[in-house]
């Protein structure tokens, strides 16, 4: 029975970490009280709106694309494919109705970007998300 | 898409405004080749017999937007398109200021997109839709932009995702008329469009209204009909047939879902122009659907169109040369509208193959019927055929 409870702490060990890349938390300043849901986020990220739930402007930062964090995003938040988000964007640039959110290729920008500015709105790995800025939903 | 970032970003200063604007280019070209493959003649002006042409719907065009700070943006597109006799002919398509309006409105000064159709805000980014070009049916009208303000307002209520968009502007250009450019003029333009969405379902209705002026010219067969005649003698109140500042009207609505793996589309719109020579009326629709596999995208869709033009009376208002009523109707007919009165229907089958991703190779079929009064025998109805094969290589960047 021990070995078999040590093989599935063991199991659990070597899954979580993995699992822990797949779920992404959604991350805004300390400060930001705004009441986020899903919904709430796919419109902020999708550009359909530039504030905040409770109001304050809301600037979303995303990873580059094709990043695994921006793909986990997509899929995960956006409920879209990378292709279908890429149509999106397409339909939106050239329509004038809006430009996809700025970007950065690092973990560490994206955090202290995020840290340092009550407006944005970003996203990270649940597990590399530090004390200095504050999750409003897991993904 | 490629956005170029000045180091302010990286020094985590975004919240303060560069003294350059921040510039973002984007682009997106389609080389379209077609060929009508039946060689008894080509009833629509798309492609010649037997004649592969690589021009007609082949398009390359440059955006940017220059963030000039406070909500404010400059975007200019300039579009190349292909054109059978001047090769590439560029113009600006868009030249507009922007400026955010609260939350989520959008105020636009300058060249805009008149919202008629579902898909009139990317008419000519090829790589946004599964055709290679959208039904023509619908999309039959030869102006797409106007001078003057667009202002555009999303709002949500529960899970319905909506979208206003109104402009009032002006339309100085090309009008077709019997087929023929003719300079037109569309004053007090108006337009509304409504859309919303719902998970993958999206609906929109719009309406638009314009005076419309169009100086038309006169073919030379007609106006050998005519002898001394000219458009003005067509009915006894010149008004009745001169495009003279006539109320034209734009009716229009769509659908757009997806189904897992299957989307469905629909539009239906109805164009009329009051007391002139053009069509009463002229109804465009179709109804298509689309399979994704992989990469791949197959699509099926049938649209039809129909026409119905005024009826002229008597030959008393002319002078010189009394006409009987039934020339006078056949000029009617030539003049105005592309094919004169009648149905005309067409189905498309094609695939489009999706390459990384912003590029796209697509490959379409269409076999189009019409039932017209054509212009070289305007006395009876004649079926004319024409089969069209196309391929297009779309890119976006």
């Amino acid at each position: 029975m021990k070995t078999l409870i040590r093989s599935l702490i063991m199991a659990i060990a070597v899954v979580l970490p993995s699992m822990a890349m797949a779920e992404i938390a959604v991350i805004v300043h300390p400060s930001n009280g705004a009441a986020l849901d899903k919904d709430a986020i796919q419109r902020i990220f999708l550009g359909k709106t530039r504030a905040f739930p409770g109001g304050g402007e809301a600037v979303p930062i995303s990873f580059k694309e094709g990043s695994p964090e921006e793909e986990e995003f997509t899929k995960n938040v956006l409920a879209k494919t990378p292709k279908q988000l890429k149509a999106y964007w397409a339909k939106m640039v050239f329509t004038g109705k809006g430009t996809p959110p700025r970007q950065t290729d690092s973990l560490q920008e994206m955090l202290n970007l995020i840290s340092a500015n009550p407006n944005l709105i970003g996203f990270a790995p649940a597990g590399a998300v530090t004390g200095s800025v504050k999750v409003v939903g897991k993904f | 898409m490629k956005k170029y970032w000045l180091p302010a970003m990286a020094l985590g200063l975004l919240a303060n405004y560069p003294a350059h604007a921040e510039v973002q280019i984007n682009g997106f070209a389609s080389v379209v080749m077609g060929i009508d493959l039946e060689d008894d003649g080509n009833p629509t002006a798309d492609y010649g017999g037997r004649t592969v042409d690589n021009l007609q719907e082949s398009k390359v065009a440059l955006q940017w937007s220059a963030d000039l700070g406070e909500g404010m943006r400059f975007v200019g597109q300039t579009m190349a398109r292909g054109d059978a006799s001047d090769g590439y002919a560029l113009n600006y398509d868009w030249a507009y200021f922007d400026f955010n309006v609260g939350d989520s409105g959008k105020l636009k000064f300058g060249r805009v997109r008149i919202p008629f159709y579902k898909y009139s805000d990317y008419l000519d980014v090829g790589y946004a839709y599964h055709w290679i070009s959208p039904p023509k049916s619908m999309y039959s009208l030869s102006f797409s932009n106007a001078d003057g303000v667009s202002y555009l307002q999303n709002f949500s209520s529960g899970s319905l995702e909506h979208s206003l968009n109104l402009v009032v502007g002006r339309y100085q250009g090309t009008l077709r008329i019997g087929g023929e450019p003719s300079p037109g003029n569309l004053e007090n333009l108006v337009a509304i469009n409504w859309s919303g969405s719902v998970g993958n379902h999206e609906f929109y209705a719009a309406y638009a209204q314009a005076d419309v002026y169009i100086d038309a010219a006169l073919l030379t067969t007609d106006q050998a009909a005519l002898g001394n005649n000219s458009i003005a003698d067509l009915a006894a109140d010149s008004s009745d047939v001169l495009v003279d500042g006539d109320l034209g009207t734009f009716t229009g609505f769509g659908y757009k879902g997806s189904f897992g793996d299957m989307g469905l589309f629909a539009e239906y719109s109805i164009v009329k122009v009051a007391d002139s020579i053009l069509q009463d009326e002229a109804t465009g629709a179709y109804l298509g659907m689309t399979y994704n596999m992989g990469n791949y995208i197959y699509h099926l869709t049938y649209e039809m169109e129909e026409d119905t033009p005024p009826t002229l009376q008597g030959s008393t208002a002319l002078g010189n040369e009394p006409l009987t009523t039934g020339t006078l109707n056949a000029i009617a007919r030539s003049l105005g509208n592309r094919s004169s009165e009648g149905e005309a229907n067409t189905i498309t089958i094609g695939a489009r193959r999706d390459i990384g991703n912003s590029s796209a190779v697509k490959i379409d079929i269409s076999s189009y019927t019409e039932d017209r009064y054509q212009s070289s025998a305007a006395t009876e109805k004649s079926e004319e055929t024409a089969l069209i094969l196309k391929v297009a290589v779309e890119t976006m960047f």
